[in-house]
């Protein structure tokens, strides 16, 4: 600006932004009570693309490689394109069905387990799925080490017999193994005829599956623009076959803030989402054109506390003066806007293995003060707090939080870290944040995903133990607990209860809520069914149609 | 005798307190102001402390209670918006402050020095300017760690080269003045020289220049905020205000409304008071470089100048 503004451009300026303004204003409030379209309830199906937003979250996938990424958001993508063994569903509870293979059994030591597959499958290539194909699945996931590869630890190796029979040999009893064959991260069976021809200096095809599929599921990849969208297409061949209503195509959207994804739902560009705030969800709840849809998930939302590093929070009694102080019930509902419930136990409700937490820790900040005192800190102290940079829930919870622990002179500090700097951080106890808040989604639907990494003292960094928790005494039970039978059982939930007993006792993690998913659909859109057992960012596309 | 120095005040100053009774110029200093009196003042005018929770009104809309109403944990947005102002301020002040004082430094040695040392000295200044600024400054931020500090430094980082050029440029058309040479002659040694006599004299449009980045450097801080990467989140610095609010933008609107329209309004009535500064100041800015006038004007010729202006040549060489 060289001119100085004369009193004309100052007053047009001005005038200029009120009308501007104004405009912004009146055309926001047009859009959230505007009538929306109409939409027919039960016409015929429509062949338009089905519009799915995931939010901006964690949901566009890192990899299409089944065996690399692990991210809870990439399953809703590579669920279409690939089958597992077994599936694991409910909306409440979880079981798990037949799908790549019909019926199993084990030995009676539980070290041999015998999978017959289903005949006549083909992988979108054309190729047979048989047995040699699924071997070459979890070969090369235990070759490659990535992702979530340490679910299948315990596997010594794979068997094809015959076409249509698998054996796995493990190398110790494992209750859950049935359960984590329905990883949303591992055991999506690939196509090794597609990945050999693909195949860079014996890498098995990881170049190329980065973005390519190599599955038998429903769909089949189109494109995927990075940071915007991927786009799927029905496989003809498809084992379940075509007859009836089904999408055809289907497009996942990763754009963004939860009011993008209200406008989108109320003027018809998109046709379901999952990511929209507590507010927006109740808003939505009020309108004719969309169907909200509240479930709890396996999220559960929690603080890990630094149980190695050297500071205050290496005793005993400063963790549990913590877990003292956390509001569990507000951050349910100022947080969550009132959808998430309190938290009672480690695991998240509806898992084969759930039990309450013998003791619990309610809001009570006189007994904080007093345990403070008692470990010689009633001065306070300050301590940092670290959310993955983005997480404005987390970032949520510390702010409710400060304003408690000021009261007890401890200064928390929040810090937000982007997430590479963070995981290289939490390799090492000495240099992994004092606190951690984050929420925990399971690798599968059952007791091992959620108690063994969270309390196992070796399965410390990246793996879950976030709080490098350990106590022999807690290693031992999980280690009985995972050799034994059914999950249900009463045997195995009483190991389970003696677990947390002495855990929740050492306070190295405050759970505090149970996630909610909030799921939003257009009236026009038929056959969604909601699935616990995998991640709430899984939509059942193959079923569902809009008319 | 007192009203005959404000009789003179107003004579020496009169173009100044014209160019200051422009509308214009009266909203500027008006919101300015207002800013520093919210900055300096604001915990004493806020009514609610800025972190003070209500949680049995969040989310409520402007009220008796709330004035600008309430955020996602009941805290008052209207004592948060006055605290924000101490941040801004604070911080673009911070930030010019590096950046001047650095950009000085860099571009008087290039310019008085010339040679190798200004060579050197501009290249590495190149290497700044070439990248864009906001990316710039988010990768300092991250590897300094992120936090308030490390913004303020990241910000200055990539603030600072264009001082240094204009600095250079200055003290480039400034030395091979008469006045110089003959201070020179009489044995004064470099530093005072560069000091005294060249950096004194022109100083005019760095400081012009000074008061139109405030505004820049306000929106640069909200940005990084807004981004994550400024002031810690539950702060109420501006741009992480509207940044929490966003969500909540199409149901509580004036979480971030607010804040917003105080960076909108903060921005402009600092880029206006900066025109007035350089008009008062520079009032041949806008004119033909190397008019003689202007060019007077411009250097502002003061301590040791002649009273004759030295015939008029290629003063500027770069």
């Amino acid at each position: 600006m060289t001119r100085p503004l004369r009193k004309i451009s100052f007053r047009l300026l001005l005038y200029a932004s009120v009308i501007g303004l104004t405009a912004v204003g009146l055309s926001a409030c047009g859009q959230s009570g505007a009538k929306t379209k109409s939409s027919a309830a039960n016409g015929p199906a429509s062949n338009a693309p089905l519009v799915i937003d995931l939010g901006a979250g964690n949901a566009e996938p890192s990899s299409l490689d089944p065996d690399v990424d692990y991210d809870n958001g990439d399953y809703g993508i590579l669920s279409q394109i690939y089958d597992q063994l077994v599936s694991a569903s409910g909306t409440t509870s979880v079981s798990i069905h037949p799908s790549l293979a019909t019926t199993w059994s084990s030995s009676k030591d539980g070290l041999t387990w015998t999978f017959h597959l289903r005949p006549n499958v083909h992988f979108h290539d054309g190729s047979l799925v048989n047995a040699k194909a699924v071997k070459f699945t979890y070969d090369r996931c235990l070759k490659m080490k990535q992702g979530g590869w340490a679910d299948f630890a315990e596997v010594k190796s794979v068997d094809a017999p015959d076409p249509l029979t698998v054996v796995f040999h493990l190398k110790y009893r494992f209750s859950s193994f049935l359960n984590s064959l329905s990883s949303v991260n591992n055991g999506n069976i690939v196509s090794p005829t597609t990945l050999l021809k693909h195949q860079v200096n014996g890498d098995l095809g990881a170049k190329w599956l980065y973005n390519h599929d190599a599955g038998s599921g429903p769909y089949e990849l189109t494109s995927w623009t990075h940071g915007q969208r991927i786009e799927l297409h029905k496989f003809p061949g498809y084992w379940r076959g075509w007859k009836g209503n089904h999408a055809s195509k289907v497009v996942f959207q990763f754009t963004a803030a939860s009011a993008t994804q209200r406008l989108g739902l109320e003027n018809g560009s998109v046709d379901a989402a999952i990511g929209l705030s507590p507010q927006d969800f109740s808003a939505l709840a009020k309108s004719s054109s969309v169907v909200v849809q509240n479930h709890q998930s396996l999220f559960v939302q929690y603080l890990a506390l630094n149980c190695k590093k050297e500071g205050p929070l290496k005793n005993r009694l400063v963790r549990q003066a913590l877990a003292y102080s956390v509001n569990a019930p507000h951050v349910a509902k100022f947080v969550w806007g009132g959808f998430a419930t309190v938290a009672k136990s480690y695991a998240p409700t509806g898992i084969p293995g759930y039990v309450e937490s013998p003791i619990q820790y309610k809001f009570d900040l006189a007994k904080a003060k007093k345990l403070l005192a008692q470990a010689g800190y009633a001065k306070g102290f300050s301590v940092d707090g670290v959310i993955i940079a983005g997480d404005q829930m987390g970032s949520l919870v510390y702010q409710l939080w400060q304003s408690d622990l000021s009261k007890l002179n401890i200064k928390l500090n929040i810090k937000p870290l982007p997430y590479p700097q963070f995981a290289k951080l939490q390799q090492k106890a000495s240099t992994s944040p004092d606190i951690i808040s984050n929420a925990w989604g399971l690798d599968y639907a059952s007791d091992f995903a959620i108690y063994y990494q969270f309390l196992y003292s070796k399965a410390t960094s990246v793996q879950g133990n976030w709080a490098y928790y350990g106590n022999p005494k807690v290693d031992a039970i999980l280690i009985k607990a995972r050799a034994a039978g059914q999950a249900n059982s009463p045997a195995v939930l009483n190991l389970y209860r003696q677990a947390q007993k002495i855990s929740y006792g050492d306070a190295p993690y405050i759970p505090m809520v149970q996630e909610p998913a909030r799921i939003a659909i257009r009236s026009n859109v038929h056959g969604y069914q909601y699935n616990l057992g995998e991640t709430p960012y899984d939509f059942n596309v193959y079923n569902m149609w809009k008319s | 005798m007192h009203l005959s120095a404000a009789r003179d005040f107003r004579a020496r100053h009169r173009r100044a307190l014209k160019l200051a009774s422009r509308p214009t110029s009266l909203v500027a200093i008006a919101g300015v102001v207002l800013l520093l009196v919210a900055a300096v003042f604001g915990t004493l005018i806020a009514p609610y402390g800025s972190s003070k929770l209500d949680l049995a009104h969040a989310l409520q809309g402007p009220s008796m209670r709330h004035f600008l109403g309430a955020d996602e944990l009941g805290r008052d947005v209207f004592s948060r918006l006055i605290a924000g102002a101490r941040y801004s301020v604070v911080s673009a002040a911070s930030v010019l402050t590096i950046a001047l004082v650095v950009g000085t430094l860099v571009g008087a040695l290039a310019g008085y020095f010339g040679h190798a040392v200004d060579e050197i000295l501009m290249r590495i200044t190149d290497v700044f300017l070439a990248f864009p600024s906001l990316v710039l400054a988010l990768a300092i931020s991250v590897t300094l760690g992120g936090g308030l500090q490390s913004a303020i430094l990241a910000i200055g980082a990539v603030w600072w080269p264009s001082y240094a050029r204009l600095v250079r440029g200055q003290v480039l058309g400034t030395k091979s003045n008469d006045y110089v040479e003959a201070a020179r002659a009489l044995g004064v040694r470099n530093t005072r020289l560069l000091v005294v006599h060249i950096l004194r004299n022109c100083m005019t449009p760095v400081l012009v220049q000074l008061t139109l980045d405030i505004g820049n450097v306000l929106v640069t801080f909200a940005g990084l905020s807004y981004l994550g990467l400024g002031a810690a989140p539950g702060s109420p610095e501006w741009g992480a205000t509207i940044s929490d609010g966003q969500i909540y933008i199409l149901t509580a609107w004036w979480i971030a409304l607010f804040p917003g329209l105080a960076l909108y309004l903060a921005a402009l009535v600092l880029n206006l008071a900066g025109e007035l500064v350089g008009d008062i100041l520079m009032p041949g800015r806008s004119t033909r470089l190397g008019s003689d006038a202007g060019r007077r004007r411009r250097f502002g010729l003061r301590r040791g100048a002649p009273a004759k202006p030295s015939p008029p040549r290629e003063a500027l060489d770069f």
